[in-house]
C-alpha cells in the first residue's frame, strides 16, 4: 500500500459521504480488537482513516452491534517503541512519512466505541446486546438511514453521557450534531435531545448549561 | 535474588580505574598506528603477503590500493529499493517435552522516491522432524546435530535465502540493495572441527548458493548486496600496517604484542590492540569510505566456491561501520558506489543504524515472553493431541520458584 495514502485522514476518505458525515454505501474502515458489551475497541485498516468523533458505527456478525466514537488514538502498535521527532527543518508531516515509509506500517489508528444499541432478527433494540462483538468482527461508518432511524428515540443518551470513556459532553455534543442532519427538521431534533438531556442532568445544572452550549 | 549490584558496582569502578590508566598508551598507539597507516608502503606490503601465500599470515587483508585512500559517497538515486532480512531462533531445549528448534527471519523492504513503500513480516520456521534436526551425509552415514554455532550458521542461510526468494520477486529496475546483519564470513564454524559435509551443506549448497541467485536476479541491475557491522571489532588493517611496520621480526612479534590490551609496550611504535575502526575514525569524515579490502581467509578460500569477500569501512556520522560484500559486487564499481551511497543514506534515516535492517531485526526478534509462549503452545498442543507432556524438573522449579 502507498505510505503516502496511508498518511490520508477522515472518514471523508473511509467510504462515499452523502449527508454530513455518514454514508451513502457501507465499506469497513476497520476492526475491532477488545470488545466488551458495553464497550469496544476497533483499529483502522488505514493510519488515520478513522471517523470522526461522534460518529455511529456498526459492526456486522450475527446481530449487528451500534456504537457511538468517543475516542480516536494513533500510536505505535509496539508499546515498548515510541516516536521520536523527525523533523528537520521545514519538513512537513507529509516529508517525514515519505522519508520514512515505515512509520505508516508501525503506527496504528484506534477508535474506542461506546454501545448504544443492537439489531436482531432485523428489529431494533436501544439497549446493549445481550453478548459483546465478536473480535476480528468488522465495523462501518452507518448509513444516512440508519442513524435516523436509531435517533428517532434518544433513549439511550444516558449511557453516553455516563460513559467514562473519552469526553462524554464532545462525545454527545458531536454525536447529536451530526445525527441532526439526518432528520428532515434538524433544530427541532437538537431542542428534542436537549430536553432529554435536561431530565437526565437535573442535578447538574454547569454540566447541562455547557453541554446545551455545545448542541446550539 | 537478583544481581548483587552493591557488590558487582565495586568492580565495575575497579575496571574503570584500571581502563583509565591505560588510556594514554591507547591513545598513543591509535596516534601511531594513524601514522603507519598513511606511511604505508603497498609495494613492500604486496611483496611480504606473496612471500608468505599459505603461511601464517593470513589474518591480514588484501589490500589492492592504498589504505589511506578516501571516496565520498554519491548522491542517493531518485527512486531506490532496501531489502533486509535478520534472524532470531529458539535452540533445541533438552528440558522441553519435544526436541525443535525455531528460525524467525524478519524481512524490511523498504521503497524510497516517488512511490514510498514499506512491507514488514516474519517467516518462522519450526524444525522438528528428525532429518531437520541434523545436516547427514548420505555416503557415510555421518550426522551433526543442528545446535550452537551450526544452528547460527543454518540461520544465516535462512537470512540470505530469503533475501533470494525478495530478488527473485523484483519486477522493476529500481535501484535495490539486500543488507543482512553481520558477516559474510561464516567463521563461527571455523575451529569448531565440523566435518566437510557440514561446511558444504550450509557454505556451499545453502550461503553461497543463496548468494549466488541473488546475483543472477541481479544481472543488468542496479543492485546491490552488503552486510552491515555497527561498531566493528576486527583488526584486519591494523594486522597489515603491523606486517610493514613492527620492528620484531614479524614472526616474533605476534608473542611479543599483547593484542587484548594495552598494558605492555614492547617497542615505541607497538600498535597492537588498537582496531580498524579507531584509525578510520580519525581519517574518514561522514559519509566517506575507505578502500576495498579483501578478506584473507581459509573459510572464503576453500568453500566459497571462488566468491570472494570484500570490505570496508564507512563513517555514518556517528561511527564507523564495517560493510562487507561478495566480490562480485565490489568488482563492479555502480553496485559498490550504490551500496556505499544507499548505506549512509539508511545510517541518517536511521539515526546512525540502516533503518532496514533495525526494522527487519524487530520483525525477526523473538523476546522472552515469545520463548515462554512458544514452550507453553508446544505444551499445550502435545496435551491436545494425547501425547505425554514432560519436562525436567530443573526447568519445573524454574517455573515454580517456590519458597
Amino acid at each position: 500500500m502507498d505510505a503516502s495514502a496511508d498518511n490520508g485522514n477522515r472518514s471523508s476518505d473511509l467510504v462515499g459521504v452523502s449527508k454530513g458525515n455518514y454514508a451513502s454505501t457501507i465499506s469497513p474502515f476497520g476492526e475491532i480488537v477488545e470488545a466488551s458489551t458495553t464497550y469496544l475497541l476497533a483499529q483502522c485498516h488505514r493510519l488515520y482513516a478513522a471517523p470522526s468523533l461522534g460518529d455511529l458505527v456498526r459492526t456486522e456478525e450475527d446481530s449487528t452491534a451500534f456504537s457511538v466514537v468517543a475516542d480516536v488514538s494513533t500510536k505505535s502498535i509496539d508499546p515498548s517503541r515510541r516516536p521520536l521527532a523527525m523533523s528537520q527543518g521545514e519538513d512537513t508531516v507529509d516529508d517525514i512519512y515519505n522519508r520514512h515509509p515505515q512509520i505508516s506500517r508501525l503506527l496504528s489508528t484506534e477508535i474506542s466505541l461506546i454501545v448504544v444499541a443492537h439489531k436482531a432478527d432485523g428489529k431494533l433494540f436501544r439497549y446493549l446486546s445481550p453478548v459483546p462483538t465478536k473480535i476480528h468482527a468488522q465495523v462501518s461508518i452507518c448509513q444516512f438511514e440508519e442513524v435516523r432511524e436509531l435517533t428517532m428515540s434518544l433513549e439511550f443518551l444516558s449511557v453516553l453521557i455516563t460513559s467514562s470513556v473519552g469526553s462524554p459532553d464532545d462525545v454527545v455534543a458531536a454525536f447529536l450534531r451530526t445525527a441532526s442532519v439526518s432528520h428532515p427538521d434538524p433544530k427541532k431534533f437538537l431542542v428534542d435531545a436537549g430536553k432529554h438531556i435536561a431530565a437526565i442532568l437535573a442535578g447538574d445544572v454547569h454540566r447541562l448549561n455547557a453541554l446545551l452550549r455545545r448542541i446550539s | 535474588m537478583s544481581l548483587d549490584l552493591n557488590s558487582t558496582a565495586a568492580q565495575i569502578e575497579s575496571m574503570v580505574v584500571d581502563l583509565q590508566a591505560r588510556q594514554g598508551e591507547r591513545v598513543r598507539r591509535v596516534e601511531s598506528a594513524f601514522i603507519a597507516l598513511n606511511e604505508f608502503q603497498l609495494d613492500r606490503y604486496l611483496d611480504i603477503s606473496n612471500e608468505s601465500q599459505g603461511g601464517r599470515y593470513r589474518i591480514v587483508p588484501e589490500i589492492l590500493e592504498h589504505p589511506s585512500s578516501v571516496y565520498k559517497p554519491d548522491l542517493p538515486p531518485g527512486n531506490f529499493r532496501v531489502v533486509s532480512s535478520d534472524g532470531s531462533h529458539i535452540e533445541v531445549d533438552r528440558h522441553l517435552a519435544v526436541r525443535c528448534f525455531l528460525i524467525n527471519v524478519g524481512v524490511s523492504a523498504l521503497t524510497y522516491g516517488d512511490y514510498p513503500n514499506a512491507t514488514l513480516y516474519s517467516v518462522p520456521r519450526l524444525y522438528a522432524a528428525q532429518e531437520d534436526l541434523v545436516i547427514s551425509e548420505i555416503a557415510t552415514g555421518r550426522q551433526q546435530s543442528i545446535e550452537g554455532a551450526v544452528l547460527g550458521a543454518k540461520r544465516a542461510v535462512a537470512e540470505v535465502s530469503i533475501l533470494a526468494e525478495e530478488a527473485s520477486g523484483l519486477d522493476s529496475n529500481t535501484p535495490s540493495i539486500y543488507l543482512v546483519d553481520g558477516s559474510l564470513v561464516m567463521m563461527g564454524l571455523v575451529g569448531h572441527g565440523y566435518h566437510d559435509f557440514v561446511l558444504r551443506e550450509l557454505i556451499e549448497d545453502g550461503f553461497i548458493k543463496s548468494m549466488n541467485h541473488i546475483r543472477d536476479f541481479s544481472e543488468n541491475r542496479s543492485f546491490g548486496l552488503a552486510s552491515y557491522i555497527s561498531m566493528p571489532a576486527h583488526s584486519d588493517v591494523v594486522n597489515a600496517l603491523n606486517v610493514t611496520g613492527c620492528v620484531y621480526p614479524i614472526k616474533d612479534s605476534n608473542l611479543r604484542c599483547d593484542n587484548s590490551s594495552f598494558s605492555t609496550n614492547p617497542c615505541e611504535k607497538c600498535i597492537s590492540g588498537v582496531l580498524d575502526r579507531d584509525i578510520f575514525w580519525k581519517l574518514l569524515k561522514p559519509g566517506e569510505r575507505s578502500s576495498v579490502f579483501g578478506v584473507n581467509s581459509p573459510v572464503v578460500e576453500n568453500h566459497y566456491l571462488g566468491t570472494g569477500i570484500t570490505f570496508f569501512y564507512v563513517n555514518v556520522g556517528t561511527e564507523i561501520g564495517r560493510v562487507e560484500m561478495p566480490s562480485w559486487v565490489s568488482d563492479n564499481r555502480s553496485s559498490l558506489d550504490l551500496v556505499h551511497s544507499l548505506i549512509v543514506d539508511q545510517c541518517e534515516r536511521g539515526r546512525g543504524y540502516p533503518v532496514a535492517l533495525m526494522e527487519a531485526h524487530e520483525q525477526a526478534v523473538v523476546g522472552v515472553s515469545d520463548r515462554r509462549n512458544f514452550v507453553q503452545l508446544v505444551e499445550q498442543v502435545l496435551h491436545k493431541k494425547g501425547s505425554d507432556v514432560y519436562t525436567s524438573e530443573k526447568a519445573r522449579s524454574k517455573r515454580l520458584r517456590w519458597l
